[in-house]
């Protein structure tokens, strides 16, 4: 605007400037000063022409700036809504349907007054482990991978890895499926798994509250039974919590082998029952049976040969206590188990027909949140020998095996612990041994869910 | 024992088809059993596994647990991980098809929230921290509308014939509870900006809801009880942001906060956190005016 109108003004000025008594010279000199003036109001219409596109596209650049702004502040909008709304589904990949995989880690410092390379326990066979070792050594590390298979089952696989002397042990814990939805409390399982008899039998070693099993479980389970098989339970429609459940293993493990009676060596069946007690205290007790038969047994290093059934009757009782029942900060847990041996059949080449009893009982106290202590009394009594095994593994020579031990626990997460174990152990067939232990145990991967 | 097996199954099948009549639930935490109360009227029944007393983190999964869900025709939790350790329990060993996850009987209130504080990194060395981010929604009123309108939606799917019902009942709930969080905002304008401390990191729906102030929680990390060197480190640290007080869950263990209390002198908040947490929180609505008057006991 400015520009057009002072151009107009130089030309009006120009103009008016022409003397009337021009002559041709001038006429012609003035037409020149009009082409020049012409063609600067031509090159000065331009520069109008562009400074207005100029300010047009300015114009147009603020209004898109100005729309993007708004567009901005509405996606801002948008997306505090979406905050606020449920997050959006995770995106599918290829490993989205991993299982939950956990692993668990545990190593261990061992002092014994006697060595527990010789250790064997006053009339019984071992089938499995002792004490533990002198020194460094690591119990066993476990690896889980587990997930819903699909609507009807879920399935479990668990690895147990070992370091024996200078080898690598690698042992199937579990390998399993259970089903999700069967009607009417109804619950199968098949494949590996660790027999529900007992309390204790049914956990991972890592899961106990002391560092070794108890000497009755030593003695009549090789520490806890675990067999290839399939599981039936049934869980009553009751106010009251009660599990009916049987299985049938192959009789592979301890105290069966040999897969007898064509690979159906190893039944059981088991009753639980628990409930509240107002609420600070909770039980679960319970009756079990287990019938195995023995094909060719052999245990120990100069080896024992049975062949034979044994069956095993455990009861249970354990009861847990917490404030308000929030056992967060303080706990206590009080168990139990009393089992009892019945072995009839052939050993090295003798035969005997006799029954042993074996108990513990238990008490654990989180006096504060992360601090544990613990004390366990352990006992077992071998039935007598026939005259032609004694002095043999079976023969207790009238001593009655008993332990004491006592425990102290730092959790110092859910997922970490450290324990001290001292034991006083007159398991052995003469004197006493003492016997410590320092173990850390770790979880790793999955949140762990714990049973009762 | 074959007889035994048929008898049993025979059993098993007669009970599996019975008690239609009222919708039984069994809720993870006692807030949600108040809210299906309020949503389902005469039409549920409704007990909690865990009382406002104890750590829904970490439950055991009792026997007595065990056979409600068993019995259950519905399993109302909060989820985000808050009941890991102990529901994935309860629900194998429950041997319930009618709740299991993906089926109309399993409800998880915070998947209709949007969760806050959501991790960066999921790393155990952080604590335990729930991948899907701070479970604790109850504390925030707000968030009972959406939990509201999808469970009376869920109950909807499990008994058709009480639609009118259950829609009724959410549409009064809706407009009480509105009503409501209006009074509780009101009475909580003192508390705006407030700078806090906390126990566990329980508290940051209610936190954000009333525009107070959290400084640093006394949990080194999430899950991890701190230590008297931690909590005076701590100390030294928030002294210059000036707490005015230490939000602390009933049943959480209090020396943390004590101590921090007679060193910093400031007072403890004992907030319910839930339904039954304290006397005065024996509802829904007793939660939240108790949870107030106790932060304005805490800031006066």
């Amino acid at each position: 605007m400015s520009v057009s109108g002072r151009s107009a003004l130089v030309a009006l000025g120009l103009f008016t400037s022409i003397p009337a008594f021009a002559a041709d010279a001038d006429l012609a000199e003035i037409r020149k000063q009009i082409d020049t003036l012409n063609q600067r109001r031509l090159e000065d219409a331009a520069r109008i022409k562009d400074l207005e596109d100029r300010l047009a596209k300015a114009e147009a650049t603020a209004k898109a700036a100005t729309d993007a702004a708004t567009r901005a502040a509405t996606t801002a909008q948008a997306a505090a809504q979406a905050a606020s709304a449920p997050p959006p589904a995770p995106p599918s990949s290829a490993n989205s349907f991993n299982p939950a995989i956990s692993g668990v880690l545990d190593g261990k410092l061992g002092a014994f007054s006697k060595n527990p390379g010789t250790y064997a326990l006053a009339g019984f066979p071992l089938g499995g482990e002792g004490p533990g070792q002198r020194g460094l050594f690591l119990g066993e590390a476990e690896l889980n991978a587990q997930a819903n298979v699909d609507d009807l089952f879920m399935g479990s696989l668990t690895f147990s890895l070992g370091q024996n002397g200078s080898e690598t042990d690698v042992g199937l814990e579990e390998a399993f499926i259970q089903t999700l939805s069967l009607p009417g409390g109804f619950q199968a399982t098949a494949g590996k798994f660790l027999s529900d008899i007992g309390y204790l039998n049914s956990f991972h070693d890592h899961a106990d509250d002391f560092a070794d099993r108890p000497l009755a479980y030593r003695a009549f389970l090789a520490n806890g039974l675990k067999d290839i098989g399939v599981r039936l339970t049934w869980l009553a429609p009751t106010a009251t919590y009660l599990r009916f459940g049987a299985e049938v293993m192959r009789g592979e493990e301890f105290p069966g082998a040999g897969a007898a009676n064509n690979g159906l060596g190893a039944k059981s069946a088991y009753m639980r029952a628990g409930d509240d007690i107002g609420t600070e205290i909770s039980y679960q007790t319970g009756v079990s049976w287990l019938w195995t038969d023995a094909n060719g047994r052999e245990t120990g290093s100069t080896p024992d040969l049975f062949n034979g059934k044994t069956d095993v009757g455990i009861a249970h009782l354990v009861v847990k206590w917490a404030p308000n029942g929030n056992p967060v900060n303080r706990n206590f847990k009080f168990q139990a188990e009393a089992l009892r041996n019945h072995i009839d059949g052939v050993f090295n080449g003798i035969h005997v027909d006799r029954v042993d009893y074996g108990a513990y009982g238990q008490m654990i106290y989180q006096f504060q949140p992360q601090w544990r202590i613990g004390y366990r009394f352990d006992w077992i009594d071998a039935g007598n020998v026939p005259v032609a095994l004694a002095g043999s593994t079976l023969d207790s020579l009238g001593r009655t095996a008993t332990r004491s031990t006592a425990m102290l626990e730092y959790d110092h997460s859910e997922f970490s612990r450290l324990r001290l174990q001292y034991s006083y152990d007159r398991s052995r067939l003469f004197g006493a041994d003492h016997q410590f232990l320092l173990q850390y145990t770790a979880t790793i991967g999955a949140h762990p869910a714990h049973s009762y | 024992m074959k007889t035994i097996f048929a008898a049993v199954a025979a059993l098993g099948l007669l009970t599996a088809g019975a008690a239609e009549a009222k919708i039984t639930i069994l809720t993870c935490e006692p807030e949600w059993t108040a809210l299906a109360k309020e949503l389902g009227g005469d039409r549920v029944d409704a007990v909690s596994a865990t009382t406002g007393l104890q750590d829904p983190h970490q439950i055991q999964a009792r026997p007595s647990l065990i056979a409600r869900m068993r019995a259950a025709d519905m399993v109302v939790c909060t989820g985000a991980e808050l009941e890991v350790g102990w529901l994935p329990v309860l629900l194998r060993q429950g041997a319930n098809p009618r709740v299991q996850p993906g089926t109309p009987g399993y409800f998880e209130a915070a998947r209709v929230v949007g969760l806050k504080e959501a991790p960066q990194a999921l790393d155990r060395s952080l604590g335990d921290v729930h991948a899907a981010g701070n479970p604790h929604i109850q504390t925030d009123p707000r968030n009972m509308l959406p939990v509201a309108a999808a469970l009376s939606e869920q109950f909807t799917r499990i008994d058709p014939a009480g639609a009118e019902t259950f829609k009724a009942n959410l549409a009064a709930f809706e407009t009480r509870w509105k009503i409501a969080i209006d009074g509780w905002q009101q009475k909580a304008a003192a508390l705006k900006g407030v700078p806090v401390l906390v126990q566990h990191k329980s508290w940051v729906y209610l936190i954000d809801w009333l525009g107070m102030r959290e400084i640093a929680p006394l949990e080194p990390k999430p899950g991890i009880a701190p230590s008297t060197s931690y909590l005076a480190e701590l100390l030294d640290k928030v002294k210059a942001e000036k707490p005015r007080m230490i939000l602390v869950a009933a049943y959480e263990d209090d020396r943390g906060s004590k101590w921090m209390s007679e060193h910093a002198s400031i007072p403890v908040a004992t907030l319910p956190f839930t339904v039954g947490g304290s006397r005065e929180a024996e509802t829904l609505t007793g939660l939240y005016d108790d949870t107030i008057k106790k932060l304005l006991a805490a800031l006066n």
